[in-house]
């Protein structure tokens, strides 16, 4: 092989050189004799023999350069890292999330790369612990058990999630996707066949975005639509809510807002327009679509997500509190909002489902036989005259840093506010 | 020589103090309202409106309305004005002292005449989309001109004093649910977005909202209500973080004051803030069943 380009000639021998630089640096630092910077380490390392004859060997390892990622003598890191664990791999593999990212894994964004990969060595192409979907399914349970149970399967999601997902970022797509919606469904998917046109009733859904009804991963329903489906999509009665087909804009919408579902759904929202607080997401432009899948859904009662998430996405600091807090409120650890909240409206502040707060929590907590406290409307809270005293007097429902909910470190804190002949 | 050389230093040293005073400012609590003049407790109380003279309370628990008047040192209860089918969620006065609220019940404003009567429901006229129109919050300018939030259509509609539509404002294209909105002596508007935590701003006569400052994301909550001071700097009520955060006019954060509590200068889920000329700070401090006066320190 002859290179005649001097410009290839120069960068490869840039290339040798910082590769001798970087090699050297590391033998420089620690002044070791050759071969130390890894094969000496396999001499009491001796369980490592075994790694070198897996098919797939880090890098480094196989160069036995162990210097690479630990030091010799001593570190301030678990197993004599050379720098923290959630960082090291970015040394070399710096540009596994691009900037300006649009999606990017959470693992990778922690730098939790063992959790995929084996820093050494194995049997799986990229050091993978475990090969294909099963890897996925460790962290991804739920999806991993409703890939298992459907009915009906979708044939990319047999061959790998890496078909349309990447595993560490996705520079211009969300959900870490390898294409946008629907350039990657249509890879597959042929969309000038009679048979699909008339499926989707002459809709041109090759220009919309098919996971608003159908699930990627499979599902229960048939044409691989989310398990949950709106009446009228079930019924293939589009233009009740749409324009026709034939219309110049044909998923233009013929009302907005609610004023849409309220074809339908009158008396619910004739219910939540007679209370006195109203869930204000209700009457904005998107309406019932802020939290409903007009389509088709994975979860019950058509949620865009699951409750939690739905809810989380605007009240996030909420979720946040209760993150941040030592005692979980079940409710919430379960994705339950609509325990102690109506979602579209309610007579009663926050949106409770009951007027009095304790009633509210006397639906979990028989609270009288935790606590013999004086409660009630009865009961004047001596802080506040205008208040009495209930749940809410002492706990904060969404958790405080405190256990139990409570608003001071210790219960002796949190009496003597009240109680004060007796603070010290 | 030596005077010149000490006043170039002091300038230098006030100039270097003045945008810390501005975030310095300190609010010294004055007085706790419990109760109307017969001793009926407030209740939930959601709005305050506030000027000179005259302090309006939505006493939104007991579906009314308490007027007291707003003295130097001192706070009277002057009326109570029962509604008939109101939920006041936010209370603004104009300039000849006329009341408007919020209705939570319908998502109407509602006009109170100065006897106190319900006037029925602000029907703007002229208004382009009329179908699509639900006010979240409204405020009024120097000149008597209603700016309506409405959440529906996204946009800040300008209505002059007799409730002809005289322009819009498109909410900006991306936010999270807007709440509340102000306008300044200069005609500035403000938006508020709870879920962003961002403020967003158009000078008299912009055509389009923008981002003030990087967004207040990480020093609020759940802010749900803005007030502005004279010196331009803006407060906000901080819901569920039970306090509130000031900002400056370009949108920086200058801190937060007031903390959750029940006792008096303490806040419990505060709802919507005014600030009077005089600088008087008044907290609708609605899960302690109280509005709260504070003055403003600017020192």
């Amino acid at each position: 092989m002859r290179f005649r380009n001097p410009i290839v000639v120069m960068l490869l021998a840039a290339l040798m050189l910082c590769g001798a630089t970087a090699f050297a640096k590391s033998n420089e630092a620690f002044k070791l004799k050759p071969g130390a910077e890894g094969k000496l380490c396999l001499t009491c390392h001796t369980a490592f023999s075994g790694k070198l004859q897996a098919k797939h060997i880090h890098t480094p390892l196989a160069k036995g350069e162990c210097t690479g990622c630990h030091n010799p003598h001593a570190s301030t890191h678990a197993k004599l890292m050379e720098g923290p664990a959630e960082t090291i791999c970015y040394k070399c593999h710096d540009q596994v999330i691009p900037a300006d990212a649009a999606s990017s894994h959470q693992v990778v964004a922690a730098g939790k790369c063992v959790a995929c990969h084996d820093p050494h060595a194995s049997a799986n192409p990229a050091n993978l612990i475990k090969g294909g979907g099963d890897l996925c399914f460790d962290c991804h349970q739920a999806l991993g058990k409703k890939i298992a149970a459907n009915k009906f399967s979708h044939a990319p999601v047999k061959q790998g999630c890496l078909k349309c997902h990447n595993p560490h970022a996705s520079a211009k797509h969300a959900n870490l996707l390898t294409a946008e919606e629907p350039k990657l469904c249509l890879e597959c998917h042929k969309t000038t066949s009679e048979g699909f046109k008339k499926r989707h009733l002459n809709y041109p859904v090759e220009r919309g975005r098919c996971t608003s009804c159908h699930d990627p991963h499979g599902s229960n329903a048939g044409a691989l639509l989310a398990d949950n489906v709106h009446q009228p999509l079930k019924s293939g009665m589009c233009n009740q809510c749409h324009e026709e087909p034939t219309a110049a804009q044909p998923f233009a919408l013929k009302k907005q807002g609610f004023e849409l579902c309220k074809g339908c759904h009158y008396d619910m929202l004739n219910t939540a327009f007679g209370k006195k607080r109203l869930h204000w997401p209700l009457v904005d432009k998107a309406g019932c679509i802020n939290c409903h899948s007009p389509h088709a859904s994975t979860q019950a009662s058509l949620l865009r997500k699951p409750m939690l998430e739905v809810c989380g996405s605007c009240h996030a600091d909420t979720l946040a509190r209760q993150a941040r807090a030592q005692t979980k409120h079940q409710p919430i650890n379960d994705g339950e909002c609509t325990t102690c909240h109506s979602p579209h409206a309610s007579d009663n502040l926050f949106l409770q489902t009951k007027a009095a707060t304790s009633e509210v929590c006397a639906q979990c907590h028989d609270w009288q036989t935790h606590s013999t406290h004086p409660i009630g409307p009865e009961v004047i809270d001596p802080r506040n005259r205008n208040l009495s005293l209930d749940c809410l007097s002492c706990h904060r429902t969404h958790g405080t840093e405190y256990k139990h909910f409570l608003y001071y470190p210790d219960v002796q804190t949190l009496c003597v506010q009240c109680h004060t002949k007796y603070r010290r | 020589m030596r005077q010149l050389l000490t006043g170039i230093v002091s300038l230098v040293a006030l100039g270097c103090l003045l945008p810390a005073a501005v975030g310095a400012a300190q609010l010294k609590h004055l007085q706790t309202l419990y109760a109307d003049g017969e001793g009926v407790a407030l209740k939930l109380p959601e709005g305050v409106a506030c000027d000179e003279k005259t302090l309006v309370v939505a006493d939104t628990g007991n579906s009314r309305v308490v007027i007291f008047s707003l003295g130097e040192q001192t706070l009277v209860a002057k009326a109570v004005l029962p509604l008939e089918g109101i939920v006041p969620l936010i209370v603004r006065m104009n300039s000849r002292g006329d009341i408007y609220l919020l209705n939570g019940k319908d998502r109407t404003v509602a006009m109170l005449g100065a006897d106190g009567k319900t006037a029925g429901a602000l029907k703007p006229k002229g208004l382009p989309d009329a179908q699509n129109f639900v006010p979240r919050s409204f405020a009024f300018d120097a000149q008597d001109n209603l700016y309506l939030l409405d959440i529906f259509a996204e946009r800040v509609l300008v209505l002059d004093a007799a409730g002809q539509y005289l322009r819009q404002i498109a909410f900006p294209k991306s936010y999270g649910t807007m709440a509340d909105l102000a306008i300044n002596s200069q005609g500035t508007v403000y938006l508020l977005d709870s879920v962003a935590g961002a403020i967003y701003a158009a000078g008299p006569g912009a055509e389009a909202f923008t981002l003030l400052g990087k967004g207040l994301k990480e020093y609020t909550n759940f802010p749900t209500s803005l007030a502005i001071d004279g010196q331009g700097t803006i407060y906000l009520s901080d819901q569920h973080g039970s306090g509130l955060a000031l900002i400056g006019k370009d949108g920086s954060f200058l801190g937060r004051k007031l903390a959750m509590g029940w006792e008096e200068g303490q806040l419990y889920y505060p709802a919507q803030l005014c600030i009077n000329s005089q600088g008087k700070l008044i907290v609708a401090d609605r899960s302690n069943n109280r509005v709260q006066v504070f003055s403003i320190l600017n020192e």
